[in-house]
């Protein structure tokens, strides 16, 4: 290479005299431009990197997943079971059964006396024969009912109670009632189910708190490694001038890409523990005669995982970048 | 440009590295630092690449106080700096262009002045046509004007390099000082440290002679020590 060439070529990778003092330092405050495509180079290189070590990447975005799963699995069954306690609380009536030894003009001043008690806001009358009726239609118990003599069935009164009434205590007063034999009502249970229930979701934001924490140390574990096997490179960005935040910024990608694909594997094993029960839960409802669906997992909640696995695994991977290169720069 | 002002750099294992270095460099000079083995001429580039902190005395660049810079001023400081390795740090699995483009990328250039200026660097010390090869395919003279091409690709208003044609034929060596020479001509102020004499000799340029960490000589060509 003549002289004269070399010196015109270094000319025009300089910029002219008048504004040398300036140079490089213009490049040194990106703009919002460049400093976007200083973002969309960090994320390149974080997928490139998960794709290098495919086999590595997918066994991390597994046991995250799994670590996800089993809250979300959890909380999927605790809203379900949710919505078991929702459809006994639209049944609110209580059913009193009346003494089967009673003529027919103490069922009907029993009836009155009843629909006069203080919080009963409806009576509905059921006789004998239509207990029959109704008993004749359940199934297997048809031959049985052919098979009685006499029908042993009560008169009875389905109550609705009044909004305002706690169930119990009008349980309490209709069993006062002359010519009442029994009560039946579900507020025992249902409160009951709903400590139960209330238990459960207190278990399942422990173990989502415990579990995301776990999966955070996994994904920061992940990126510390990550960090260290490129020290090297590290220290060159850095001394080429590649400040903190420049260095961490590729890591943050990779922990964020490891949190939202170990929420997808998450949302995935839930799908399918969903599908492989909903029709078991289907035909154990119905031997129960009731029309009772798992319902599938929503858009929200798994728009929300994807969120929280995303947050996760940023925050994993600042902790753990920060404090690897903190301790690199310590040596 | 460079004032370093009564420098002193003691090491954890009780060694001086430098001791009282004072000297000015001027905007657009080109000076070679020479000395011995151990006489401090890397201790010098490490103080000036923020590598090391000096344990005494005052290193000035272009107004930037380097005993005080910290956090986001280093990495602001070193994008004004040409940083050229005498051990190259290439990195092993990237493209020399990858290599070259990386200061660009680090300071958010833009993709096609990223392109134009990565061929135009390699193109200068003789690597054109050849971005897409892997350090590694490269012999060390090929890989430190790779070193080369990344230290100026950037326009930096300051190049150091420490022993850059330790691995270079005569003939390359004396080419690539062309290029600093032609860099320092456009308003570059150029520091190489060398023990290359008769390089340092050809040149004719302004040579520090370090001797145990101490400045023994500043050899101004035409105005003699």
């Amino acid at each position: 290479m003549s002289r004269r060439k070399q010196k015109r070529e270094a000319e025009a990778m300089s910029p002219p005299a008048n504004i040398r003092v300036a140079r490089n330092r213009g490049l040194a405050r990106p703009t919002a431009m460049q400093w976007l495509a200083q973002h969309r180079a960090a994320l390149r290189a974080a997928v490139a990197q998960f794709f290098a070590h495919r086999l590595g990447s997918l066994v991390n975005v597994l046991v995250i997943g799994l670590a996800l799963a089993l809250p979300l699995v959890l909380d999927h069954t605790v809203r379900n079971l949710g919505r078991v306690g929702g459809a006994l609380d639209e049944q609110r009536d209580l059913t009193v059964f009346l003494d089967p030894a009673l003529d027919a003009g103490d069922v009907a001043k029993a009836m009155s006396a009843i629909e006069a008690v203080s919080g009963v806001a409806a009576v509905q009358r059921r006789s004998p024969e239509q207990g029959m009726t109704e008993l004749r239609q359940l199934p297997g118990f048809e031959a049985a009912a052919e098979a009685l003599d006499r029908n042993p069935l009560p008169w009875v009164a389905l109550v609705t109670p009044a909004d305002v009434v706690i169930q119990s205590e009008l349980a309490t007063r209709l069993e006062a009632v002359a010519g009442v034999d029994l009560v039946q009502h579900d507020a025992a249970w249902r409160e009951r189910l709903d400590r139960i229930l209330e238990l459960l979701r207190r278990v399942v934001y422990v173990l989502a708190g415990l579990l995301g924490i776990g999966a955070m140390l996994l994904i920061a574990n992940a990126i510390r490694i990550d960090v260290m096997a490129r020290r090297e490179e590290i220290s060159i960005v850095s001394l080429l001038g590649g400040s903190d935040a420049y260095v961490r910024r590729p890591f943050l990608y990779g922990g964020a890409l490891y949190g939202l694909l170990g929420a997808a594997a998450a949302i995935a094993l839930l799908w399918a523990v969903h599908l492989a029960v909903r029709e078991p839960v289907a035909s154990l409802a119905a031997t129960y005669a009731a029309d009772f669906r798992l319902s599938a997992p929503s858009l929200l909640s798994s728009t929300v995982a994807l969120g929280v696995g995303l947050v996760l695994g940023w925050i994993g991977a600042l902790v753990a970048a920060t404090l690897q290169l903190l301790s690199d720069r310590a040596d | 440009m460079i004032r370093f002002d009564n420098v002193g750099k003691r090491y954890a294992n009780g060694g001086d590295a430098l001791s009282e270095l004072s000297f000015e460099i001027g905007t657009g000079e080109m000076v070679f630092v020479t000395g011995h083995s151990g006489a401090g001429k890397s201790t010098l580039i490490k103080l000036l690449a923020l590598i090391e902190r000096p344990t005494r005395g005052q290193i000035v660049v272009d107004d930037e106080h380097l005993a005080t810079t910290r956090g986001a001023r280093i990495a602001a400081y070193r994008q004004r700096l040409g940083l050229v390795f005498q051990d190259y740090r290439l990195l092993a699995d990237r493209s020399i262009a990858d290599n070259v483009a990386l200061p660009l990328k680090i300071t958010g250039c833009d993709d096609t002045e990223l392109q134009k200026r990565v061929r135009a660097a390699l193109d200068l010390v003789g690597l054109g046509g050849r971005e897409r090869v892997r350090p590694s395919m490269l012999s060390g003279g090929e890989q430190q004007r790779v070193g080369i091409a990344r230290a100026i690709v950037a326009r930096p208003a300051l190049i150091v390099a420490d022993e850059p044609t330790g691995n270079l034929d005569p003939q390359l060596a004396s080419e690539i000082m062309q290029l600093f020479v032609a860099l320092a001509h456009t308003g570059s102020t150029i520091l190489v440290a060398s023990h290359d004499l008769h390089l340092i000799q050809r040149m004719k340029k302004r040579v520090l002679v370090l001797d145990k960490g101490r400045l023994i000589d500043d050899f101004r060509p035409g105005k003699g020590a």
